[in-house]
């Protein structure tokens, strides 16, 4: 058991000299450089403030007789001090051994030395502001050669010694500013003792306990002691609540004994502690008198089951208690049985009284212990939900809990905030975040009509849940991404207003169609979801809506080419195939873009940065298309089918070439879309009609086949092939087979020759 | 109160070799402790000092007292008081309340 001669916690709230009971002496001028701190302490209610604007020695000190001096205090710095200053001193007959703040060029560092011997150091730059640092020392000037070892927060220091000294005996201890100099620092939790084993306390707080009810009286009911209203001490006017104000200065209440009866106590009982492990307790008896003289008699112990600590004077030898202003007297109590248990601490009782002289008055003003434990360990400490308020009063919750996992289940306020405390904490975790969600913007889901937010950052849209947590993953957003009020956000620049949805219909019939995945930039996507791919009516000119494979742009050309109506969103982003469900990734930022359809194009921001990937596969693939040139058919090998039934044949000429089909890709039905003949060229063509029997692919990798349609009417069933290109030349399906019979297939170079098909039952060349 | 105490021709307290602002004790003991660690020594006072600081004081409890004069290193002398009642023992000293009340005194220096 650690066996203390003095410790505390400031819990007193004093800084006085008078009886020797807190301190012995006091260095600078209370509340203006030195002060007990109610703001910053370490534990419990207090700490000491030093606090010089020049240099100046500010501290308190205890009277020891030792040779060899173990203790444990905590200093933080509310600013680093520019210069070097002495923490704490065991003063002796030649000289001190100190612990202190070295500046150290502003590398500032703890260092430890006797008078006359060399410093050691910690590390540089180990010491910051706002920082509670434990340092526990034992010092041994006993012998010729004077010893200090030292720890900071637990970690041992190079022992500083001093050779060819004499033995001493340290006679005082001083603490704070230990001599002249400038700073603004606390202390807090100190305990000394003598005991070399002691050493080193190590991390522990002081806490002070009040007494917080009234034991058994002798006599009971009392007869001779009165609280301050002149009362006999009994059930209705207890003796607890008169000496429990704090600070211990306080002469609010007290009681007094008024006749003389040396068997008349009256005892009162402390508030229990908390900890579990006791380094050591101390009792503090404020007191004063009536009058100052002449002197007069009483007597306070301490009761830990039979074994009576005497704080000042006791039953049999009583103390002069005759003071006019008010004194301070201590003791550390000894415990019952050894060592301290909680239960003995918290069994602990006061007697006051038997005095056999009452003039003057002897008044007992204020009680307390003072008692040192270990911190307590770390546990889970759950809080229960909601938190609320403004994270400000939160945060220091949190901090509190170092070094816990704190759940809260819902927390409002401030998220910035809030994701502050959550770093602060070891773990945080917020369930729901609601309420004020202004730096992340509002998230939400819901129908068309509903008015939605852009998202991004750290929301998920599945019912405004978040996870606060240093490293964020969001989760997918669902739903609609309408918003009439859209703003691009992540750094773009986005200036279209938008209006319509930006994804309508599901996927599911393009999924159908889906072989494999590709990544594609997806520029423009024309209309809506639902038709992509869709083609463009000739009325309406033609657009290569969809791009599909590796296009790292939206074909502008084609977009700037005509009068195109483009009733599109600009999407960009990650679409997946099962519907309209973006997975929004940490780099993402998606973006909502559309506005009119005739302004659109021009405004809509060349986006050929952004990789998308689209689940998007349909018909063949083009690698380009150059009018008349290369169709870049080099896949095309027997998989496109036209197929379907001219229902008129007119004669023709076999040179008729003017066709305009604007398919871009196509997949599944084509019912919609009747090729248009080209009025001009019909004039002078010959039109082709019946069924087109099997057009037999012999096209090989790298070639193509050049096939002229004059015209083509009636519905195709399916028509999954480019035919696009208008400019009276040609008409490029890919590969055709199926109802075409070609007479002598076989594969030509573009521009020359001749195929001919079979139309009811004759063959037609053409050229 | 102690009676004729401070004297009021003593030197401003505290001691300019102390390096602070204010500066009190609870006795001699821890008076004399930190006192000497910074330099200074103690003697009787001379005949003046005795008649100007001391012959008329008493303690708050109202015995007599003896003299001591604190001295400092730059030689500046300051006056301190113990009460002579073998069991009050009371310090007259510079500070409030200017006295240290019960065995405060119970020290040999």
């Amino acid at each position: 058991m650690a066996t203390p001669v003095w410790l505390t916690g400031f819990e007193h709230g004093v800084l006085s000299s008078s009886g020797g009971g807190l301190f012995n002496a006091v260095a600078g001028t209370v509340d203006t450089n030195i002060a007990i701190d109610s703001s910053t302490k370490r534990s419990g209610s207090y700490s000491l403030r030093c606090y010089p604007g020049s240099s100046t020695a500010c501290n308190v000190a205890k009277t020891v007789s030792t040779n060899l001096l173990v203790g444990r205090y905590y200093v933080r710095f509310s600013s680093l001090p520019t210069a070097d200053v002495t923490l704490s001193r065991g003063i002796h007959g030649t000289g001190s051994c100190n612990l202190g703040y070295s500046y150290n060029s502003g590398n500032p560092r703890f260092y430890a030395t006797h008078t006359s011997g060399s410093a050691q150091y910690t590390a540089a730059g180990s010491v910051s502001a706002g920082v509670w640092y434990r340092l526990d020392f034992r010092a041994d000037v006993s012998g010729t050669t004077h010893y200090l070892d030292w720890q900071v927060d637990g970690a041992a220091q190079t022992q500083a010694t001093r050779g060819s000294a004499s033995a001493q005996t340290i006679g005082t201890f001083a603490i704070g500013i230990a001599m002249a100099g400038v700073a603004d620092l606390n202390i807090d939790d100190v305990i000394i003792g003598y005991t070399t084993g002691d050493y080193p306390f190590g991390a522990g707080s002081i806490v002070g306990l009040s007494p917080d009810v009234d034991g058994s009286h002798d006599p009971d009911p009392v007869e001779k002691i009165y609280e301050d209203g002149d009362n006999l001490i009994s059930g209705s006017y207890p003796a607890y609540s008169e000496l429990s104000q704090v600070p211990l200065s306080s002469t609010t209440g007290y009681i007094k004994q008024t006749s003389a009866d040396t068997g008349d106590f009256v005892q009162v009982a402390f508030a229990d502690t908390t900890k579990s492990t006791i380094n050591g307790v101390s009792a503090i008896l404020a007191y004063m008198s009536s009058a100052a003289s002449p002197a007069n008699q009483g007597a306070t112990i301490i009761m830990s089951s039979a074994t009576q600590t005497d704080v000042y004077g006791n039953p049999t030898t009583r103390a002069d208690m005759g003071e006019s202003s008010m004194f301070y007297k201590s003791a550390i109590v000894t415990p019952g049985s050894s060592p301290w248990t909680q239960s003995q601490v918290n069994n602990l009782y006061c007697n006051m009284g038997y005095s056999n002289d009452v003039a003057p008055v002897p008044y007992w003003e204020n009680l307390m212990l003072e008692v040192d434990g270990p911190d307590a360990t770390g546990a889970t400490v759950a809080i229960s939900a909601p938190i609320t308020g403004v994270i400000s009063t939160l945060a220091p919750t949190v901090i509190k809990q170092e070094g816990k996992t704190v759940v809260a289940a819902v927390v409002t306020g401030a998220l910035s905030a809030i994701t502050a405390s959550a770093r602060m904490s070891r773990t945080a975790q917020a369930s729901v975040i609601s309420s004020r969600l202004s730096t992340l913007q509002q998230s939400q889901t819901g129908s068309a009509n509903t008015v939605q937010q852009i998202v991004s950052g750290k929301i998920s849209a599945s019912g405004m849940t978040a996870s606060v947590s240093t490293t964020y993953v969001p989760s997918p957003i669902t739903g609609l991404l309408t918003n009439p009020a859209a703003t691009a956000s992540g750094g773009e620049s986005v200036s279209i207003t938008a209006t319509p949805p930006v994804v309508t219909g599901t996927f599911s019939a393009i999924a159908a169609t889906v072989r494999t995945i590709v990544r594609v930039v997806v520029s423009v996507i024309q209309a809506s979801i639902t038709t992509l791919p869709r083609v463009v009516t000739a009325s309406a000119l033609v657009i290569p809506a969809v791009i599909v494979g590796n296009v790292t742009a939206m074909p502008a050309t084609a977009i700037s080419g005509g009068n195109i109506t483009v009733s599109a969103q600009l999407v960009t982003g990650k679409l997946s195939a099962s519907g309209m469900t973006a997975s929004v990734s940490t780099t993402y930022v998606p973006e909502i873009v559309s506005g009119t359809p005739s302004t659109l194009p021009a405004t809509v921001p060349i986006q050929g940065s952004k990789t998308v990937q689209a689940d998007l596969i349909v018909g063949r693939l083009f690698a380009s298309q150059v009018d008349g040139v290369d169709v870049g058919v080099t896949a095309d090998v027997g998989v496109i089918v036209l197929s379907g039934t001219a229902p008129t044949a007119t004669a023709g000429t076999s040179n008729i070439v003017s066709v305009t089909v604007g398919v871009g890709v196509v997949t599944g039905s084509l019912s919609t879309r009747t090729p248009t003949e080209n009025a001009s060229a019909r004039a002078s063509a010959g039109l082709i009609s019946g069924t087109f029997t099997a057009f037999t692919p012999v096209v090989l990798t790298g070639r193509y086949v050049e096939v002229q349609v004059p015209c083509l009417f009636g519905s195709f069933q399916a028509m999954p092939a480019f035919v696009g290109m208008t400019g009276g030349r040609t008409v490029y399906p890919v590969l055709v087979t199926g109802k075409f019979t070609p007479r002598n297939p076989r594969v030509i170079p573009c521009g020359g020759r001749k195929i001919w098909f079979k139309v009811r039952g004759n063959w037609v060349q053409v050229a | 109160m102690p009676t004729n105490w401070p004297p009021l021709t003593a030197p401003s307290w505290p001691p300019t070799e102390l390096n602070t602002t204010g500066f009190e004790t609870s006795d001699l003991r821890a008076l004399a402790e930190i006192l000497r660690d910074a330099g200074f020594t103690h003697a009787a006072p001379t005949a003046a000092e005795r008649n100007i600081y001391f012959r008329d004081a008493l303690c708050d409890h109202g015995h007599t007292v003896l003299g001591r004069m604190l001295i400092s290193p730059s030689g500046v002398r300051y006056p301190v008081a113990v009460c002579t009642d073998a069991t009050h023992r009371d310090i007259l000293v510079l500070w409030p309340p200017y006295y240290c009340g019960h065995a405060s005194a119970n020290y040999t220096w």
